[in-house]
């Protein structure tokens, strides 16, 4: 099946590759695709559902596993679907990867960077559904992982998506790696003559009586000399991270009333978590 | 001493463990699991029966009893569950002599129920003198003899707010101080928390607690028969003792409520055990739903004004009368507290939820 004209060299490689349209079995295809998307589905349902039932110690590693099966099914409809269309020998495949890697390299570079992180993210894990992470200037929940983009949902109910490409360039920060809890700070600036040993030991209680406290983890009171006064940071666990906004608001208003009790004026004060 | 020694040849039910070694009772795997989707389950059989219309018979063929009836056939335990037990686990060592035994103090962790009133009954059998928090704000003083004495509820002695722990403190420190022997019991939520808040671990020694009751010691404690009730689906007794061991876990309080709540009579006249139906969800806003238990739980019960006082949202109260509607709490007087019958399913919406658990698991 040689020819001497190059154009024709190619078409008839290229038919060599790709089967004739007769010999296509459209329907499996069909069959194999709508089964995939039914899975993922199913499982974008189930999963969660799964997660709310468990106890709260394996809610995330339940959530972790959505997408893990979503690229094993993934990848296994793409490697039945492909034979189905394609002729694979070693010969077929060397021309294929040439064509890919120029069509990929020019046209998809930014959407093949991105599903690269994301298959890389889903073994690495910087993130996973149920986080809590911070990039750039936003902050929220992890809700979703895809292959190309994960979601966040912030404080304010905005959902921001963000592309795995950014793992390369930029920090990401996490804070709770996995763990249901994590560690959030209320910030008390003092100033004015005041009792420090006796505030640092009320601001404990202030923790300890919160009925948000997961009080398997440590109560810390960190206290620093600033040029104005003294910067408190009382730093605790909610039982639940998705708390930790209410949880941080009780510890402020709380520690706010036990400031001037123990004699100190209180400035403004910085909500926030992990410090 | 001169207190009057209840009856001791009574056999026990259970016995002391330390509380490092408290296992409660639990069902194999697919039970566990089974356990967690019940709701699940039950809703796939309805719709099973719905679409082949099958008539379920619980609904159509089971009624429930009079309370007349239900007297009748499950009589009330004899005598109040603990009362032998805690004779035969401290009594010889109160009667000992303070200078002869190296410890004069002992901690007594419980599950919540009603062990605090078994532990006032006992000594007030025994002629002890028993130190109950008449309120949480109040500091107690203990009598200056050295006489024994027994405090049957720690978690009354304190509340979880600023301030709130400086009356336990300086109790505990009375305790430690006092010249007589002392039992001092505390429920298994509180102690958890004073774990953590007031070092209670450090201070005190190490806890005790009673094993759970297995399915042999609830039959014997129920006083059950056999020939008075049939058993569901015709179970073996053990399994369905075994059974009520597992979903009671092991404490008589509530083993005795479903027992009462479970019995159905069937249509021919035969009166059988059923599993006592779920209770309805949580009200909507389920996060203050599990703070109020929780709070319940870590006080063994509070006044509604307590109850307020320690939620930083202004509808406790409100939330409380939610829970009662749903079978959930109790609410006798101003007094808040869990139901028995609830309990178990409490302890597992907290857990799963995320919330500390007690130590009795």
């Amino acid at each position: 099946m040689n020819s001497d004209n190059p154009v024709e060299a190619t078409q008839e490689t290229a038919r060599e590759v790709i089967r004739k349209l007769d010999n296509i079995d459209f329907s499996t295809i069909v069959i194999i695709a709508v089964a995939a998307l039914a899975l993922t589905w199913v499982l974008r349902r189930i999963i969660p559902w799964i997660a709310h039932k468990v106890p709260a110690r394996y809610r995330l590693i339940v959530l972790g596993m959505l997408p893990i099966l979503r690229l094993v099914i993934t990848v296994l409809a793409i490697g039945l679907i492909v034979p189905e269309v394609v002729n694979l020998t070693r010969d077929n495949l060397i021309v294929i990867g040439g064509a890919l890697g120029v069509a990929l390299g020019f046209g998809f570079k930014d959407l093949i960077s991105s599903i690269i992180a994301g298959v890389i993210a889903i073994f690495d894990k910087p993130y996973r559904p149920g986080d809590w992470v911070k990039v750039g200037d936003d902050y929220g929940e992890v809700k979703n992982v895809g292959l190309r983009a994960f979601q966040m949902v912030t404080p304010g109910d905005d959902i921001v998506t963000v592309t795995h490409d950014r793992v390369w360039g930029a920090n990401i920060s996490n804070s709770n790696d996995g763990a249901s809890t994590l560690m959030c700070v209320a910030q008390f600036h003092v100033s004015g003559e005041h009792d420090e040993e006796r505030l640092c030991r009320s601001l404990r209680e202030v923790a300890l009586t919160s009925p948000y406290l997961n009080y398997a983890r440590p109560v810390k009171v960190v206290a620093a000399e600033e040029a104005w006064g003294m910067r408190y940071k009382l730093r605790a666990y909610p039982f639940d991270a998705r708390d930790q906004f209410d949880f941080v608001t009780d510890m402020t208003i709380r520690g706010r009333e036990t400031v001037k009790a123990c004699g100190g004026q209180s400035g403004p004060v910085s909500l926030g978590v992990a410090d | 001493m001169t207190a009057a020694t209840p009856d001791t040849d009574a056999k026990g039910l259970t016995s002391l463990v330390a509380l490092r070694d408290y296992s409660a009772p639990s069902g194999e795997a697919v039970g566990v699991l089974r356990e967690m989707f019940r709701p699940e389950i039950k809703s796939a059989g309805n719709f099973l029966d719905s679409v082949f219309k099958r008539k379920p018979k619980a609904a159509a063929e089971m009624f429930p009893l009079s309370e007349d009836e239900i007297s009748t056939l499950a009589p009330e335990p004899v005598g109040r569950a603990y009362i032998p037990e805690l004779e035969e686990a401290y009594g010889s060592w109160l009667d000992g002599d303070k200078d002869e035994d190296k410890t004069s103090l002992k901690v007594l962790v419980y599950p919540p129920g009603d062990m605090d009133t078994a532990m006032s009954f006992w000594a007030q059998e025994r002629g002890l003198q028993c130190v109950a928090a008449t309120d949480r704000h109040t500091e107690i003083a203990l009598p200056r003899d050295g006489s024994a004495i027994v405090v049957p509820a720690l978690h009354k002695h304190f509340l979880r707010q600023v301030g709130g722990l400086n009356v336990l403190m300086k109790f505990l420190v009375s305790l430690m101080d006092h010249n007589g022997k002392v039992l001092l019991g505390c429920n298994s939520w509180a102690w958890s928390y004073l774990k953590a808040a007031a070092n209670v671990e450090s201070l005190l020694p190490f806890p005790e607690a009673f094993k759970p009751l297995d399915a042999e010691a609830m039959q014997a404690w129920l006083h059950v028969s056999g020939a008075n009730v049939v058993l569901h689906d015709r179970q073996s007794q053990r399994d369905t003792f075994k059974d009520l061991s597992i979903r009671s876990q092991g404490i008589p309080s509530v083993a005795w409520q479903m027992w009462r709540q479970g019995l159905r009579q069937e249509t021919d006249g035969t009166v059988v055990l059923s599993v006592v139906p779920d209770l309805r969800g949580l009200p909507d806003d389920q996060r203050q739903a599990r703070l109020v238990l929780q709070a319940l739980l870590v006080h063994g019960g509070l006044k509604t004004a307590e109850l307020n006082s320690l939620m930083p949202f202004g509808t406790a109260a409100e939330m409380a009368v939610a829970l009662e509607r749903r079978g959930y709490v109790d609410i006798s007087g101003s007094v808040v507290s869990v139901c028995p019958l609830a309990y178990p399913t409490v302890r597992s919406l907290l857990l799963t939820a995320g919330f500390n658990s007690d130590d009795l698991s």
